[in-house]
C-alpha cells in the first residue's frame, strides 16, 4: 500500500484516501474544506487517488508491487476473472424463473374464464340464430368453468328451457325455466317462456280447461302479441274439438282471422293450417304427428268447403 | 396528497425493484458492457443499482437505460392481463389474481428509468447526434419523459403508470 502527504495538513494517509485538488495531493479532511471554501469549484478539479497496489474490488494489498489494470482499475489475481463479468446469483435466476412459471400460472389458473367468456358470447350467437340446443351446451359449459359466477348459471338454465321448449319437451323446460325466473332481466322473457311451457303441458295432458285459462289470461295481458292470439286460437280449437260447443269454434275463427297478413312464415302457414284442421275434424293431433299424417300440407276436402 | 416513506414503497412493490436492475444487468450483458457492480434491491437510496463499465456506442446506452421500461412494462402486462380478467369480465376476485395483480403492479410501477439512466443516455444521445444518428434526436423527448416521470413520482405518477398497465389496459381491450 502506498501513503502521501497531504499539502496542508502534513498528515500522511493511504493513497486510495487521497484526492488532487487543482494540482495537490489532499487528505480527506482539507478535501472538504477546500470543496466547502469554493461551491463555484468545477467537478473535474477535484480526483481521488488511485493506488494500483490495493485491489479495487477486494482491498487486497499488494504490497510495493503495481497489480494489473482491468479498465483503469487496480485488480488482484483472484479477482480478476469475474472483475467487470458479475453473473447473474442464483436467486435471481430462481427469481427469472418464478417470474416465468407466474405469467404462465397467470394465464393457465385464469384460462377457465377466458374460456367461459367465449363460449358466453357463442352462447348468445347460438340464441339469436335460434340454435338453443347449442346454446343450451355452451351455457352449461361455461358455468361448469366458473362455478362461482352464478349468473352463468341461470343463463344455462334459460339455454337448456329453451331448447326443451323447442324439443316439445315442456315440463323439462319448464323445471329449467323455474329455476332462473326470478334472476334474469325481463329482456329474457323467461315469464312469458314458462307460460308457454305451461300451456304446453295443458295441452299433452288434454287439460284443456287449464290451456284456455292460461292462454286467455296471456290474451287478457297483451292482446296484441301474436303468440297469445295463436294459443287461444290453439285453446278454444281445442275445446271446440272437445265439447263440440260452436261459441269455442267461432271464437277460434275469430282469433284465427287476426292472424292474417301477407308475409306468413312456414311455420305460421303451417299452424294455421293445423287449426283448421283441428276445428273441422274435431281431432286434436300434436305438430308432429300433423306434418307425418300430412307432409304435403291439408286443405279442406272440396266437397265440405 | 398523502406522503408515504420511500422505503415503505420500497420494500411493498421489491419485486419491481429486482426486475428493473436485473434488466439493465440483461442488456449489459446482451451488449457485452462490463458489470463492475450490482445491488438488486436495499432499502436505502437508490433502491437498487448497477455499475457497469464504458458504454462506446448510442445503441448499447440506449438498451441498458430504457431495458427496464420495456422489461417492465411488458412484464407488467403479461402477468396482469390474466389476472385482471376474471374481474375485469366476471366481476370475480379470485385470490391468485389478487397476488398476481400485486407482482405485476408492482414491476410496471418501476418501469421508469431513473435519472442516472436518463443523465447517462443523454450523454451519448449528444455524441450520437453529432454523427449523424437520427433517432438519438427521439432521445430528447424520452429523457423528457423520465425527468418529469421522475418528478411527478411525488404524486405516484409510478403507481399510476402501473395500474394503467396493470388495469387500465385491459378494461379498454375487454
Amino acid at each position: 500500500m502506498r501513503e502521501c502527504t497531504c499539502k496542508h495538513c502534513t498528515k500522511t494517509v493511504p493513497l486510495n484516501e487521497s484526492f488532487t485538488v487543482f494540482g495537490e495531493q489532499l487528505c480527506l479532511a482539507c478535501t472538504e474544506i477546500q470543496i466547502n471554501a469554493n461551491p463555484e469549484m468545477p467537478a473535474d478539479a477535484v480526483q481521488q487517488n488511485m493506488d494500483l497496489t490495493v485491489c479495487a474490488k477486494c482491498g487486497q494489498d499488494g504490497g510495493s508491487l503495481d497489480l494489473d489494470q482491468i479498465m483503469g482499475y487496480p485488480i488482484c489475481m483472484s479477482c480478476a476473472p469475474n472483475f467487470g463479468n458479475l453473473p447473474f446469483p442464483l436467486w435471481i435466476k430462481l427469481g427469472a424463473l418464478a417470474l416465468a412459471v407466474l405469467v404462465v400460472l397467470s394465464l393457465g389458473l385464469n384460462s377457465r374464464f377466458i374460456r367461459a367468456n367465449f363460449e358466453l358470447e357463442q352462447y348468445y350467437e347460438a340464441l339469436g340464430s335460434g340454435d338453443y340446443q347449442a346454446a343450451a351446451l355452451l351455457s352449461e359449459s361455461a358455468a361448469r368453468h366458473v362455478p362461482e359466477v352464478v349468473d352463468l348459471q341461470y343463463l344455462s338454465y334459460y339455454g337448456a328451457g329453451l331448447a326443451y321448449l323447442k324439443d316439445d319437451k315442456p315440463r323439462e323446460a319448464l323445471e329449467n325455466l323455474n329455476k332462473c325466473r326470478d334472476y334474469l332481466p325481463p329482456n329474457f322473457e323467461v315469464e312469458k317462456l314458462t307460460k308457454n311451457a305451461m300451456r304446453n303441458i295443458a295441452f299433452d295432458e288434454h287439460d284443456y280447461d287449464e290451456f284456455l285459462r292460461l292462454a286467455e289470461e296471456d290474451y287478457e295481458n297483451d292482446p296484441k302479441d301474436m303468440w297469445n292470439i295463436s294459443s287461444l286460437a290453439s285453446a278454444l280449437a281445442c275445446k271446440f274439438a272437445e265439447t263440440g260447443i260452436e261459441g269455442f269454434r267461432s271464437r277460434s275463427e275469430r282469433a284465427l282471422e287476426k292472424l292474417q297478413s301477407n308475409d306468413k312464415t312456414d311455420e305460421q302457414v303451417e299452424y294455421e293450417m293445423r287449426m283448421r284442421h283441428r276445428l273441422h275434424t274435431r281431432e286434436i293431433i300434436s305438430p308432429q304427428e300433423f306434418t307425418e299424417r300430412y307432409p304435403d300440407g291439408w286443405e279442406i276436402p272440396e266437397g265440405e268447403k | 396528497m398523502f406522503f408515504i416513506p420511500g422505503f415503505i414503497i420500497t420494500a411493498a412493490t421489491f419485486p419491481g425493484v429486482i426486475v428493473h436492475e436485473a434488466a439493465h444487468m440483461l442488456f449489459c450483458k446482451i451488449r457485452k458492457v462490463l458489470v463492475l457492480d450490482v445491488c438488486f434491491f436495499q432499502l436505502d437510496n437508490p433502491a437498487g443499482y448497477v455499475v457497469h463499465g464504458k458504454v462506446d456506442d448510442f445503441t448499447s446506452a440506449f438498451l441498458i437505460s430504457v431495458g427496464p421500461f420495456i422489461v417492465n412494462s411488458l412484464l407488467c402486462v403479461l402477468i396482469c392481463f390474466p389476472a385482471y380478467y376474471p374481474m375485469q369480465v366476471f366481476d370475480v376476485t379470485p385470490l391468485h389474481s389478487l397476488f398476481l395483480m400485486w407482482v405485476g403492479i408492482s414491476i410496471g410501477m418501476h418501469a421508469f428509468p431513473s435519472n442516472q439512466d436518463a443523465q447517462n443516455l443523454i450523454g451519448h444521445a449528444k455524441d450520437a447526434i453529432k454523427k449523424g444518428n437520427p433517432l438519438a434526436v427521439l432521445t430528447f423527448p424520452l429523457v423528457l419523459i423520465i425527468y418529469i416521470a421522475n418528478l411527478l413520482s411525488f404524486f405516484w405518477i409510478d403507481l399510476i403508470y402501473g395500474l394503467a398497465l396493470g388495469i387500465g389496459l385491459p378494461s379498454l381491450i375487454l
